[in-house]
């Protein structure tokens, strides 16, 4: 690990065993402060889950990013080889405390292969939801947080339900857009239809954008953390053109807060559509520990259907625009546009389930090319197939097969377009 | 003395006779689908001191992140339990006028109980888990069965004589989501109902606040 990695991590060990005390603290005051402190449920049985994901992976292909290549996924291929490794994918145990009255709180702690630190914050936020008592409800949470963008993103701990990796445009979510965020939500029934609007501002994601630029689009499911880093690729030995040793997607560089916002539709009908926009505020020119600011905006829209008993189509597409400093007399050192979309479908009969999903996926370079040929376009088709054992624990098989050009890879004297495959066997438990 | 005696057998029996007619309904949309937990009550002209009659357990199950039965028909004055049979919390409301409640979290094996005083429609949900909903109806008419899978439900020993006859389903496009028609009642042996019934679709309900 370089040094300057090594003291981020050290300080940022400190930072999160402060904050960890700070937060129970914190929890533990509110609920004794709060005037219905009958009502809280701080360590009861039902306060605490948790999910346990352990996997036996094989892969071609090129190597990983986590492992300093281009490859789109968590799994290091041996070219023309099969890789096989057993790997403990993820462990997340959620406590969700109830602090009285319509006041809770929900903290996810993780520990994942590769992880910077052993066990970190996936998230920590304080959460109100009163009762409706009309057709209107609102609510609100401030905290550590991923924004509600992922359609994917459903189960304990903000894990995956239908597929082990995420689609191109959640993996990204996951991997860079979190904050601490204020979030209010408000919906009201109409009609017959459900309109929901959720704004926000956040801060402490001022980064979003590095790893996309510098490594493009991927496929895994590489989470965030409120301390961890994510190592970014290393082609380059070259001072002027060598990346930052990596990229830490929770992070306050300027000060400037960012803001989010959700408009949710749910017609009478089995369907329902969200728009979904994000600018993160930061500071392009704004450095600090070797991390430069990164200014990210985007829009997304989201479609999910429930055409039959079972069936669940869903559907995302996404389109932003990212630069960071510095600024040169050729412009932003990097600035790129960036789009993707899938489609995935899903069936539930019994104890089985079936996904499919197609992704595709585009980086526009718009830097100057001597900066690094950051432009790239790709693909992937994903196949999956869980069964549930028992009610907490099921068994997956994926298959996944992505295909990427990106013309970056000649500097590492690597063929532009790049093919991986990837076998996955899961045992999930749900605790 | 023979006939007398006869005669006071055949009195005893009036009552019984009285009520033994069977009111069989199908519901079903225009298409011919069957219309499944749609709730048919039976109000006799006549109101007697008869006994509500209820075959289903007073239970509102959650089970699987969701409400079993979907919806629920219980008489006036009834105690509804609330099981939590799953292995989160769950906290289940209404805001419904005719029944306006909450049950703060509850856990696994817990059980709540409301009263329901009012006849009316309670549309329930759990504050926890917005993809929950359900339906209580709360009737004071004295006969009351819910149709099945196959859009069919049956009543048995109706008393003899006019009867307004209600079909009701939480997502009927009719006014107050039901239907009525008066009937009369024959003496004995069963008759057949048919309702067409045309439903809207609700909003989804999808995990999020």
């Amino acid at each position: 690990m370089p040094s300057s990695s090594r003291v981020r991590s050290g300080r940022d060990l400190v930072r999160l065993k402060g904050v960890g005390a700070s937060a129970v603290g914190l929890l533990l005051a509110i609920a004794a402060a709060n005037p219905a402190a009958a009502e809280t449920d701080l360590f009861g049985r039902d306060t605490l889950s948790g999910v346990l994901d352990a996997r036996l992976s094989a892969a071609d292909g090129e190597t990983s990013f986590l492992d300093g290549g281009l490859g789109k996924t968590q799994y290091s291929g041996g070219g023309a080889n099969v890789a096989v490794r057993p790997t403990l994918d993820l462990a997340a145990l959620v406590w969700r405390p109830q602090l009285g009255g319509d006041l809770g709180a929900s903290v996810t702690a993780q520990g994942q292969s590769g992880q910077t630190h052993g066990i970190d914050l996936a998230e920590a936020y304080l959460q109100y939801r009163p009762v409706p008592h009309s057709a209107t409800r609102f609510g609100w949470r401030v905290g550590l947080m991923w924004p509600p963008a992922s359609l994917e993103h459903d189960g304990v701990g903000w894990t995956t339900t239908r597929t082990l990796t995420p689609s191109a445009i959640n993996t990204w979510i996951s991997e860079e857009v979190k904050g601490v965020a204020a979030e209010a939500f408000v919906s009201r029934d109409i009609g017959g239809h459900r309109l929901s609007v959720t704004a926000a501002a956040f801060g402490e994601n001022d980064t979003a954008g590095a790893l996309l630029t510098y490594r493009g689009w991927a496929l895994d499911d590489v989470r965030a953390t409120a301390f961890g880093t994510s190592p970014l690729p290393q082609l380059r030995s070259d001072s002027y053109l060598r990346l930052p040793d990596d990229t830490q997607p929770v992070v306050n560089l300027d000060g400037r807060p960012g803001g989010y916002a959700k408009l949710e539709w749910r017609p009478p009908a089995p369907m329902a559509l969200q728009a979904f926009v994000y600018d993160n505020g930061a500071d392009p020119g704004a450095v600090k520990d070797g991390y430069w600011g990164w200014r990210t905006t985007f829009a997304d829209l989201g479609l999910t259907a429930r055409p039959g008993a079972g069936v669940e189509v869903l559907a995302q597409a996404l389109a932003g625009h990212t630069y960071s400093g510095p600024y040169t007399s050729r412009g932003w050192r990097n600035d790129v546009d960036f789009n993707s979309a899938y489609l995935l479908a899903t069936e539930v009969q019994g104890r089985h389930r079936f996904t499919v999903r197609g992704d595709a996926f585009e980086v526009k370079n718009n830097a100057a090319p001597v900066f690094g040929e950051h432009g790239e376009h790709g693909w992937s088709a994903t196949g999956d197939y869980a069964y549930a054992l028992t009610p907490n624990l099921s068994l997956w098989v994926e298959t996944m097969h992505v295909w990427s050009g990106r013309s970056e890879r000649s500097s590492a004297d690597l063929l532009p377009g790049q093919p991986q495959n990837v076998l996955q066997i899961a045992v999930r438990a749900a605790l | 003395m023979r006939h007398i005696l006869s005669f006071l057998i055949v009195l005893a029996c009036l009552p019984v006779c009285a009520r033994a007619a069977d009111l069989d309904v199908h519901v079903r949309t225009a298409r011919g689908a069957p219309v499944s937990d749609a709730i048919v009550t039976v109000e006799p002209e006549a109101r007697t001191p008869a006994p509500l009659r209820f075959t289903q357990p007073l239970a509102m199950a959650q089970r699987g992140l969701q409400f079993d039965p979907f919806v629920l028909v219980v008489p006036v004055g009834a105690e509804v339990r609330f099981p939590n049979e799953d292995p989160v919390r769950h906290q289940v409301y209404s805001f419904s006028p005719t029944k306006t409640f909450e049950l703060k979290l509850y856990g696994k094996d817990q059980t709540r109980t409301v009263r329901f005083d009012k006849a009316g429609v309670v549309s329930l949900g759990c504050n926890i888990h917005d993809q929950m909903v359900a339906f209580i109806k709360v009737t004071d008419a004295p006969f009351a069965v819910k149709t099945d899978a196959s859009g069919h439900a049956v009543l048995h020993g109706l008393p003899v004589g006019r009867a307004t006859i209600r079909v009701w389903h939480p997502y009927m496009k009719s006014p107050n989501g039901e239907q009525k028609l008066d009937l009369a009642i024959p003496r004995t042996g069963s008759i057949a109902q048919s309702f067409t019934a045309e439903l809207r679709t609700p909003a989804m309900r999808m995990p999020g606040y």
